[in-house]
């Protein structure tokens, strides 16, 4: 029976759209998930160095141990928003002749294998095999020695740990009450925590390092694990019917009004179905939380003194700070409404408005993120007036090089479903790519230029000008995106039938 | 109305249509039927200007669909589920299509009441998303919606199917109300052929998208399209 599941798993993932993709886009997404995975592996080996080199009197791993909690903490909160009970999956066996004994137990096993539980492989143990090997004196709680088997201990249990989280997140989904008996406890342990009654970071931390050195009290963790697969078991089993567990979530209305953009005719129309779909789809949901994240992009770039005087980095990152929405939402337009999009061709509706009603929000959107990024003004007038530049350029070009790389895309797009990890290729290609380039290469090229030239202040305006040139000839360009938008539209209304 | 010329359409050396000539006149209510694969829907995805021709045209009040889009004012069409928006509630569906057409809210929702037992109190004030409404009621939201803004010419796919039989009865009844009142011009393909019979003032019926029989509806006709399909 396992072997069939497998075999229907297997299916599932070499038939998704993402492999029927060209051989490029293969190579490229191939590339890409090996690129993360190497990054992933090498920043956790050479972590190790790292803490030694910063903190020569502590060990690496208690280091280590004493934010693994945080991280927990936020691991959990992410697979929260972007894991969910593959209900579909198991609704269509249920009326097989499989017993539902059979169907959750695989259900659990092939969450058990999901890559979001591989984190540890990536994570922790390259850390694990440099640590052994590096050896290195100053350890001081008995780490006079490193070990072998604790070391493997110390990964097993934050394997295990991630397995717990695993089975938490899908009893949690389904059952509020042990969501908010979460939230309590979790609440609770950090007013503790503030209020120095005890360190709860730190006692996690400690609790590692006591499975490092004495791995017997692994077979806590184990039962812990043994308990979370129990529960999530029984869990599932009572509640796998169409009315319970594999029920969909009673949705609530929301965004209903909206009339104050009814002023603005067919473009007030469209922008209001837009921010419809944005705060009533998971899909659409969880690309905004992304290019909210890009907000913060900056920080990394404009922290670390190295730099600080790479002016071409700079422009790269204050492009991506108000540019998030454009590249997260932008890129898939128009397969956002790729459910929908025969009943859009019959309308009256002609490509100029669409497409403008698309820049409206990529507009209001960019103008939102350069207020949000007013902080950075901490880090000098420089940078900011980098960001604002950038925000020029995104409002000016960058909208115009998005709508034009989204219809070379044409890959369908399901709304109301969230994106699983490495799925998000799903309505990816090589276009998409080689679009990157003037998106995000254009603006660094005139900087440089104009900084190369004359200088980076001239750098800065240059590029904001650019932005400023393309709204001037907004009816231009407009019009020529429009005729590539006509010439795809066949192929487009193809492409999501397909899917659909 | 409608104008057909030297019409095919083919899929890598297949032809799935082929229609050398056909005319539908204004006012009138046309009917399509045929096993699947017949070219129902390549049809009128060819009139709607969704797919391109591989010869031939359609003109649509002597305007060419796919060379001119004109004539998206003043028709409209429910072919399936991709003609509506899930995320929205009906009312705001309603309302999005009316804008696109040119009628505001007040003209609107007047006109709605109209479908109100054709909606059953399913529909209108639910507080659902269309997604989360029966197929059925999916259904009805989109067939209304076509209807919106009086077009001229109004294509349905399989309108009667998935419907419950008061549901597809009372479908009938608009239909003919607004091809009178209106001067409506419907296209309509379905399975059912004793509801296309009684909707219908003509029928064609196609095999393998090849015209077969072009009847003007008469008391005989649903005995002879019975005696078609009956294998």
């Amino acid at each position: 029976m396992t072997t069939k599941f497998l075999e229907l798993k297997w299916k599932e993932f070499s038939r998704a759209p993402q492999f029927g993709a060209k051989l490029g886009v293969k190579v490229l997404i191939g590339f890409f998930i090996i690129y993360f995975s190497l990054a992933a592996i090498f920043f956790s080996g050479i972590s190790v160095f790292l803490l030694e080199d910063k903190f020569p009197d502590q060990s690496p791993l208690s280091i280590v141990n004493s934010y693994l909690l945080y991280y927990f903490v936020f691991a959990f909160i992410l697979r929260y928003f972007f894991q969910s009970l593959p209900a579909s999956e198991i609704q269509q066996l249920l009326i097989t002749p499989i017993t539902k004994k059979n169907i959750i137990l695989n259900t659990i096993l092939k969450s058990t294998f999901s890559i979001y539980n591989s984190s540890p492989i990536f994570y922790f143990l390259p850390f694990a095999i440099v640590f052994i090997f590096s050896g290195g004196p100053g350890d001081e709680i008995e780490f006079s020695r490193r070990s072998i088997f604790g070391i493997f201990s110390w990964w097993v249990c934050l394997q295990m740990i991630t397995w717990i989280l695993n089975n938490l997140v899908f009893l949690v989904n389904k059952n509020s009450s042990i969501l908010k008996t979460i939230i309590v406890v979790v609440v609770s342990l950090y007013g503790v925590h503030k209020f120095d009654y005890f360190d709860i970071f730190t006692l996690f931390g400690s609790a590692l390092d006591k499975i490092y050195s004495d791995p017997i009290w692994l077979v806590f963790v184990f039962f812990s694990l043994a308990i979370s697969y129990f529960l999530l078991f029984k869990f599932l089993i009572k509640e796998c019917y169409l009315d319970k567990a594999l029920s969909k979530d009673k949705e609530k209305i929301i965004g209903q009004n909206l009339s104050f953009l009814n002023r603005f005719g067919t473009l007030g129309a469209l922008i209001k179905n837009d921010i419809r779909l944005i705060i009533r789809n998971a899909r659409a949901k969880q690309v905004m939380l992304m290019s909210f994240v890009f907000l913060f992009y900056g920080v990394i770039f404009f922290t670390p003194d190295i730099y600080k005087e790479s002016g071409p980095l700079l422009v790269f990152a204050s492009i991506f700070i108000t540019g998030g929405f454009m590249m997260t939402f932008g890129q898939y337009v128009p397969s956002w409404d790729s459910e929908y999009y025969p009943l859009l061709m019959v309308q009256n509706l002609s490509y100029k408005k669409y497409l403008e009603s698309k820049l409206v929000l990529m507009i209001a959107a960019t103008f939102i993120a350069s207020i949000l990024s007013l902080p950075y003004l901490y880090y000098g007038t420089k940078i900011y007036s980098m960001i604002i530049a950038g925000a020029f350029f995104n409002l000016g070009l960058g909208g115009y090089i998005t709508l034009i790389s989204g219809v070379l895309n044409k890959s369908p797009l399901k709304l109301n479903i969230k994106a699983k990890a490495f799925e998000n290729t799903q309505a990816y290609s090589i276009t998409q790519f080689l679009f990157v380039l003037p998106k995000m290469g254009l603006p660094v090229l005139i900087y440089w230029l104009g900084q190369l030239f004359f200088s980076e202040g001239i750098g800065i305006l240059l590029m904001g000008l650019s932005g400023i040139l393309g709204i001037t000839l907004h009816g231009i360009i407009i019009s020529q995106i429009e005729s590539v938008y006509k010439k795809h539209k066949y192929r487009t209304l193809e492409a999501y039938k397909t899917n659909n | 109305m409608i104008e057909i010329k030297d019409l095919s359409k083919s899929y890598s050396g297949k032809t799935v249509l082929n229609v050398p000539s056909l005319e539908i006149v204004k006012g009138s209510c046309f009917g399509l039927v045929g096993n699947n694969g017949a070219g129902k829907t390549t049809l009128f995805s060819l009139l709607l200007d969704l797919v391109e021709p591989s010869s031939g045209q359609i003109l649509n009040q002597g305007i060419e669909v796919s060379k001119d889009e004109t004539w998206k004012a003043k028709t409209s069409a429910f072919i399936d589920s991709s003609f509506i928006i899930g995320y929205l509630t009906p009312e705001e569906y309603f309302e999005f299509i009316a804008e696109l057409r040119g009628v505001d809210n007040k003209t609107l929702n007047d006109w709605l009441k109209q479908f109100s037992s054709f909606f059953k109190d399913e529909v209108l004030n639910q507080k659902k998303y269309i997604r989360d409404l029966s197929k059925g009621n999916q259904k009805k939201v989109g067939i209304t919606s076509s209807f919106i803004g009086l077009p001229e010419l109004i294509v349905l796919d399989e309108p009667f199917s998935n419907l419950d039989p008061s549901s597809q009865i009372l479908l009938k009844k608009l239909i003919e109300d607004f091809s009178k009142n209106q001067n409506t011009t419907f296209l309509i393909s379905s399975h059912d052929l004793t509801h296309v019979t009684e909707v219908c003032n003509r029928i064609v019926l196609l095999e393998k998208g090849k015209v077969i029989k072009d009847i003007v509806t008469n008391k005989a006709t649903l005995k002879e399209l019975e005696g078609y399909f009956t294998i």
